[in-house]
């Protein structure tokens, strides 16, 4: 297939060296050319990215695809279409699939199904034997082939034991131990966050104790082996002042928070709406806060979006019943956003420090959002761009000449309402079914090709 | 009440406000007097039970037949609701069957919510896992207005409600019932069956001197409620919270014994108490079918709604 050939044309763009106003050419699928005042080339489609926000598109280090096993929920397919509507170009998915990818022969088997997609897939294998908890993976041989991420997500490794054997080889691999913190022992078959309002519904409670038990478990571990660790969906203002302080000791623990960790807090589960179930449950609003203030500083590494498809009839259930999770990969940057803009509410002046030089805000900001919420769109750019880039070692930032190009452009002036037609993923589960949420992904140009376009996944273009 | 303002079912008693109350508590002891009941001749209502209660069922079924209606029983206990394919299915292929009204009961909270939020049609919750029972503390309320002669004469007395706080359905709706009367309520039991984020206000108190309350409310322990790690010693449970004969033996005659049944003699009250002066438990059975027939009166009326 021919690859495209664009010219992005005033581009507001964004990555590491920071903020600047440039034209961009893409020829064959690579940055050809960067510059101010560049003229359209013969045969070359001109994108008019005024007023528009360009960065390298997304990676999610925490997705579930659900294949193989799970095919009734999603697929490789339906699930890469959902990410890149979501402005992603590549995400990391989550073991807990039937066969689970704990061996060689496996994820040779599952990554033959992964080829041929709008975006790339990273496996994660499990940390554990069939994420059954019992016995440690070839961590070292299959980090030499390729894999980058552990983890038993959808469990915790409960044990220390094998935790510490696991930073063991991660200090010898480079292997990221992504754990799902989690203390089964005091989450006893809790369905919601432990406090007034679980309470009052009568539901069986999950206590912020669960999380920040293994957080700091993981974290002397860690401290005291060496090893790579990363802490998944951290939902507590205790969690985020853990990896804070660990970070402060020289640690080499990373975090990440999702979307909708960042937007909803428990009151929305005073519905008894089974789509708010999800796990971590969604925690007080001063937990959304702290996680808020863990963005600002630094302390969160990376927005992973724990995008979890469910069939129907797992969510259809009364709330004690019903599947932990939600879908959320086409929302994350809308999503977060959101919670951005109503965190500023409840803390006016408070701005997050961007790890990259901002002094254009004032003169590049969309006009039609303040440069206050501008400092946190940059922000939330970083965590779900920027960041999981440095944590996978990955290029292709900053944009140059000579890179294959991975570029989401976003458009601040939209706001869209979320349905069942809205949404690309098999699944769903959305949380924010109904509500407006603000931006829009307008185009997302993956490994040269531009599968979105004005919003609209170019599924028949390239995967019927 | 939906979306678009009407209102339906009830689900909680925390919705119902002072005048719901009074409301429903006349008309109920009005019917029990012998007042006629209106007449919903025609209309079908359905028991959809997920979990066994024969008398409160009972007491919904001889209610709405004494409302003219036709009580169809639709019971499913045990496991299948925890297969869940199907809950959704049955409560719309049970709505096709066009009733008025949904009277629904389950081992898991937040149900007959579900069912009236996938159907549309009014749903009253006759009790849904460790969440609510507002019909019960509606008929235990309308039962201490008969005794005691009005709503007005229920402000100022002392509640003692005995057990299982925690784990029980019946004491939240009864307390936010009560508060709504100006009843001073206080919780007695052991501190692992008490709530720790609801009721701040509420007292607590570590041991039962039963000459300080007016109203006795005594908690079915449910052993099999409790979590897990939690242990219930019988005898030292008994020795601290049971409605003992040694207990009950200097009662004044004002006094009143409640439960909301069915009563575990031996455990939470001995067994001759039951039937003692003081007590009320029959009296609360007696009163249930005429304060059920107030509030189906008043859902199907749309008068109350929550
Ligand atoms: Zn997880």
């Amino acid at each position: 297939m021919a690859e495209d050939r664009f010219l992005l044309k005033d581009a507001t763009l964004f990555d590491a060296i920071g903020l600047r106003r440039v034209d961009i050419r893409l020829e064959k699928g690579v940055v050809s050319e960067m510059g101010v005042g560049l003229l359209p080339g013969v045969g070359e489609e001109m994108i008019n990215c005024d007023g528009l926000l360009v960065a390298p598109s997304f990676i999610d280090l925490h997705t579930h695809l659900r294949e193989p096993g799970g095919e009734e929920a999603e697929t490789f397919l339906s699930g890469s279409i959902a990410a890149a509507a979501g402005g992603y170009c590549r995400v990391v998915a989550m073991p807990n699939t039937e066969p689970v990818p704990d061996s060689l022969g496996v994820i040779d088997e599952i990554r033959g199904r992964t080829l041929r997609l709008p975006i790339a897939i990273d496996l994660a294998a499990s940390i554990t034997k069939g994420r059954k908890g019992g016995e440690i993976v070839e961590i070292t041989e299959l980090t030499r082939r390729g894999v980058k991420v552990f983890t038993d997500d959808g469990n915790g490794v409960q044990s220390a034991m094998l935790m510490r054997r696991a930073f063991e080889a991660s200090a010898a691999s480079g292997a990221i131990l992504a754990q799902h913190c989690e203390d089964e022992s005091i989450m006893s078959g809790g369905a919601m966050n432990e406090g007034e309002i679980g309470e009052r519904l009568g539901l069986k409670m999950i206590s912020s104790l669960a999380e920040t038990i293994m957080v700091a478990r993981d974290v002397e571990l860690c401290k005291a082996i060496g090893g790579r660790l990363h802490l998944q969906h951290i939902s507590t203002s205790r969690a985020v002042a853990l990896v804070s302080e660990a970070k402060g000791d020289g640690a080499f623990v990373t975090c990440e928070v999702t979307p909708h960790h960042l937007l909803l807090d428990e009151s929305y589960v005073g519905s008894g709406k089974s789509l708010f179930k999800v796990n971590p449950p969604l925690r007080t609003i001063d937990d959304v806060d702290g996680l808020w203030r863990g963005v600002a500083s630094g302390a969160v590494d990376v927005i992973g979006t724990d995008h979890a498809p469910h069939p129907r009839w797992k969510k259809d259930l009364p709330f004690e019943s019903a599947a932990f999770g939600m879908v959320g990969i086409e929302e994350s940057l809308s999503a977060s956003f959101l919670g951005a803009r109503r965190f500023m509410g409840r803390n006016p002046g408070y701005l997050p420090k961007l790890s990259v030089g901002t002094i254009d805000v004032e003169e590049l900001r969309p006009p039609q959002i303040s440069v206050e919420e501008f400092l946190w769109l940059l922000k939330l750019v970083e965590l779900l761009s920027l960041g999981p880039r440095r944590l996978l070692r990955l290029p292709n930032d900053p944009i140059a000449e000579g890179m294959k190009a991975d570029l989401v452009v976003i458009d601040p002036s939209v706001k869209r309402v979320i349905s069942n037609e809205s949404i690309w993923s098999k699944s769903k589960n959305s949380p924010y079914l109904g509500m407006e949420l603000p931006l829009a992904i307008r185009h997302n140009i993956v490994n040269g090709r531009m599968i979105v376009r004005d919003r609209c996944v170019e599924v028949e273009r390239y995967w019927r | 009440m939906t979306s678009d303002g009407r209102r339906l079912g009830l689900h909680t008693s925390t919705k119902l406000d002072f005048e719901d109350l009074v409301a429903l508590v006349n008309r109920g002891l009005e019917l029990s007097r012998g007042g006629s009941a209106k007449s919903f001749a025609g209309r079908n209502v359905i028991l959809a039970f997920f979990e066994n209660s024969t008398r409160t069922k009972v007491s919904f079924e001889v209610a709405s037949t004494h409302l003219g209606m036709t009580a169809i029983n639709f019971d499913i206990t045990g496991s299948s609701l925890s297969k869940g394919e199907s809950v959704k299915d049955t409560a719309e292929t049970l709505a096709s069957y066009d009733p008025s009204l949904f009277v629904v009961r389950s081992k898991e909270s937040g149900l007959s919510q579900l069912f009236e939020d996938w159907t549309g049609i009014p749903t009253i919750n006759a009790g849904d896992g460790e969440h609510e029972h507002p019909t019960q503390a509606i008929l235990d309320i309308t039962t201490l207005v008969e005794r005691f002669g009005s709503l007005e004469a229920l402000g100022g007395l002392r509640m003692a409600i005995v057990g299982d706080v925690l784990h029980s359905r019946v004491a939240r709706s009864l307390t936010q019932l009560a508060n709504l009367c100006g009843i001073e309520v206080s919780f007695l039991g052991p501190d692992n069956m008490m709530p720790k984020y609801i009721f701040p206000n509420v007292n607590r108190h570590s041991s039962f001197e039963v000459e300080r309350y007016d109203v006795l409310y005594l908690l079915r322990i449910q052993r099999e409620r409790l979590a897990h790690g939690e242990t219930l010693e019988v005898n030292k449970y008994r020795s601290r919270f049971s409605l003992t004969k040694e207990r009950a033996a200097h009662l004044r005659s004002e006094q009143v014994i409640m439960h909301p049944g069915p009563v575990f003699p031996g455990m939470e009250i001995d067994a001759p108490l039951i039937d003692a002066t003081n007590s009320l438990i029959r009296r609360q059975t007696e009163i249930s079918i005429f304060a059920r027939m107030a509030i189906v009166e008043a859902v199907l009326e749309g008068s109350i709604g929550g």
